[in-house]
């Protein structure tokens, strides 16, 4: 053996980020970023409307969390499922059902505490999402969409009208969680959005975790070039399996969430124009990307939030529609990269000029 | 013997019906190569054009014909506006997919602010009812069934004997090909677009009076479609007739012997079955011959 088989050479400095997909996050800006949210309540509850503007950053944390785990199976695998919706219904409902017995509701099972069953929710969407992915799975494209579309559907009519557990029509009302208590604040909304940025930063890291690592890369090659991964040697229907349980855990969890903060879950959840706000919060900020989901979402709560002042009901959903279709057909990699894309050509004016 | 006789009688209603819907989605995906997923709210953009046009005033058939046009109308805007320019994109099937979502939704919310929240009653072809062994047999459940059987079958002459039949049949074999035979390709797209939100239109002309009319009462009929589209074998005309009367009888079963509510996760339950079993559908033929 000759020595240089034995030394690899350095990708150039342009590759080493595709080389390594799991290189190291930028610590200093991450610990500033992390403390501005930790720090952003002592400001806010200071001012006049404080409860509005901390219970718009928990819908935030929580949807962030939704879109960037579905995000995970629609971009960064490309497997065009719509089940996600119903993953957080059933982690809400999973929580509901076993904490929301009570004197005026004895529909649901059983009274145990809420800081307990919150942790059935992420568990149980993970099942089903093994459940529906062993069949759904193998399958491509339009099949992958009749069966998630279908599979929403029928959880929807099945807690609509199905046993007496699940409340019908009228869906459960789950206790709130006693955060404020735990955490010794005399604020509830301030000890609700500490306990929802909690959520957000750990599913947020195990996800970021997942894209820039060797399983990520395995999951895009196998996105952009399925035979040839294949051949490499990737278990497609395992390594699917994993992601589409593991994307459906950190939905649960947010959907079992927001159920004890709202204190209710009902077969609404399940409806088509959620659906399509997490969709369209996933495709304007950029699908397949990490940063994407999270700033679609900023952009589109502030937007929903603007539109429930200035417009009447049924304009919001049609102004989403709208957006979105543009998106699709002007820039289908999302907001951020077209916009980033502007702004390279426009800089490269100036460095070819000087 | 009651109960098999209705069963049967609500088989080929539900067959005929969701053959209309289906053979539309079919269509495009057969031609277009794309999943229109707006085409639930394009049927219900047919019922409510429809009742709007007998509101003010329209005789019956006149009203029907022109909610129908006015459905293709509306489809073909549809295609113009958000799928023709993803067209052949990269990503394109997720990005049609995506864009017809978007289309779907803006159309349902456009009529929600329209015509309101709440049912629409729309009147039936032809009222009245005729008892045959106790089934009752209403006459416009005979009428929907005729009148699906001749589109269908009107539909079938027109792709095998007409010139336009001929050049959407040579485009959604291979499309190249049929540009290098000085088809116009982009005509032809038109018109399979126009005939497939038509035939959606007269689905919710003729299904509403039974059903419900309302801004969301698209989604179920196009599940439905999406089911017998993909039994049939996607892009196959005649699987699509044949998957949609296997589909009507199953749910039409269902209904009387189990009740309602079962139809839905039966049906879920079979398609998974057959899916695991046939993932081409039951009648998936060769890609050189789909429609």
């Amino acid at each position: 053996m000759s020595s240089h088989t034995t030394e690899a050479p350095r990708p150039p400095a342009e590759l080493r980020s595709l080389s390594l997909p799991w290189a190291k996050a930028n610590l200093p800006l991450t610990a500033l970023g992390v403390l501005a949210l930790l720090v952003a309540p002592v400001f806010v509850s200071g001012m006049g409307n404080s409860g509005f503007y901390l219970n718009l950053c928990v819908l935030f944390f929580i949807y962030a969390v939704v879109a960037q785990s579905w995000n995970l199976v629609l971009g960064v695998a490309g497997i065009f499922s719509l089940a996600q919706v119903a993953f957080f219904a059933i982690g809400g409902y999973a929580t509901a059902l076993f904490s929301a017995k009570s004197d005026i509701a004895p529909d649901a099972i059983a009274a145990w505490s809420p800081w307990l069953t919150i942790w059935f929710a992420p568990v149980a969407a993970a099942l089903f999402a093994v459940v529906l992915g062993l069949p759904m799975l193998r399958l491509r494209g339009i099949y992958v969409v009749l069966l998630t579309l279908g599979f929403q559907e029928a959880v929807r009519n099945f807690l609509a009208t199905g046993p007496t557990v699940f409340g019908r029509g009228q869906g459960l009302a789950p206790p709130r969680l006693e955060v404020a208590e735990l955490l010794g604040l005399d604020r509830p909304d301030v000890a609700y959005y500490y306990a929802a940025l909690a959520v957000f930063l750990v599913s947020t890291f195990a996800i970021w975790k997942i894209i820039y690592s060797p399983t990520g890369m395995a999951l895009t090659a196998m996105r952009d070039a399925p035979e040839y991964a294949e051949s490499r040697g990737i278990d497609m229907l395992r390594l699917r399996l994993g992601l589409f349980a593991y994307s459906a855990f950190f939905t649960g969890l947010a959907g079992g969430f927001m159920s004890h903060y709202l204190g209710a879950i009902s077969p609404t959840t399940l409806s088509f124009p959620f659906l399509v706000l997490l969709m369209t919060m996933i495709v304007v900020g950029g699908w397949g990307t990490f940063w994407g989901p999270i700033v679609g979402t900023a952009m589109i709560i502030v937007l929903d939030e603007w539109l429930r002042d200035t417009l009447e009901g049924g304009w919001r959903l049609i102004v989403f529609g709208v957006l979105l279709a543009v998106i699709v057909i002007a820039a289908p990699n999302g907001l951020g990269p077209w916009l980033g894309e502007r702004w390279r050509r426009f800089t490269q004016v100036f460095r070819e000029a000087g | 013997m009651d109960m098999l006789l209705q069963a049967v009688w609500g088989g080929i209603v539900f067959g005929s019906v969701y053959g209309l819907m289906a053979v539309g989605l079919t269509l495009i995906w057969g031609a277009l190569n794309f999943l229109n997923m707006a085409h639930g709210a394009l049927y219900v953009a047919g019922g409510y054009l429809a009742w709007t046009l007998m509101d003010m005033g329209l005789p019956m058939l006149p009203a029907f014909a022109l909610a129908v046009a006015g459905t293709a109308v509306v489809g073909i805007a549809m295609y113009l506006a958000t799928v023709r320019p993803v067209l052949g994109k990269e990503g394109w099937l997720n990005a049609t997919m995506i864009s017809t979502i978007a289309a779907g939704i803006v159309i349902e919310n456009a009529a929600l602010l329209i015509w309101g929240p709440r049912n629409k009653v729309m009147p039936e072809l032809i009222e009245g009812d005729v008892v045959v062994a106790n089934v009752v047999i209403t006459y416009h459940s005979v009428a929907v069934v005729a009148l699906s059987v001749l589109l269908l079958m009107g539909l079938q002459m027109f792709l095998k004997k007409s010139r336009h039949g001929l050049a959407v049949r040579a485009v959604s074999q291979q499309m190249d090909a049929a540009r290098l035979m000085a088809i116009p390709v982009k005509r032809v797209f038109l018109i399979v677009m126009g005939v497939s939100a038509a035939l959606a239109g007269v689905a919710g002309v003729l299904l509403t009076p039974v059903l419900v009319l309302n801004p969301g009462a698209g989604f179920l009929p196009l599940l439905k479609a999406l089911i017998v589209v993909i039994l049939g074998g996607l892009g196959s005309v005649k699987g699509t007739i044949w998957a949609a009367l296997a589909v009507g009888f199953l749910e039409s079963f269902v209904q009387v012997y189990l009740g309602a509510s079962w139809s839905l996760p039966i049906l879920f339950l079979m398609i998974v079955l057959v899916l695991s079993a046939r993932p081409q559908g039951f009648f998936g033929q060769p890609v050189a011959q789909r429609l």
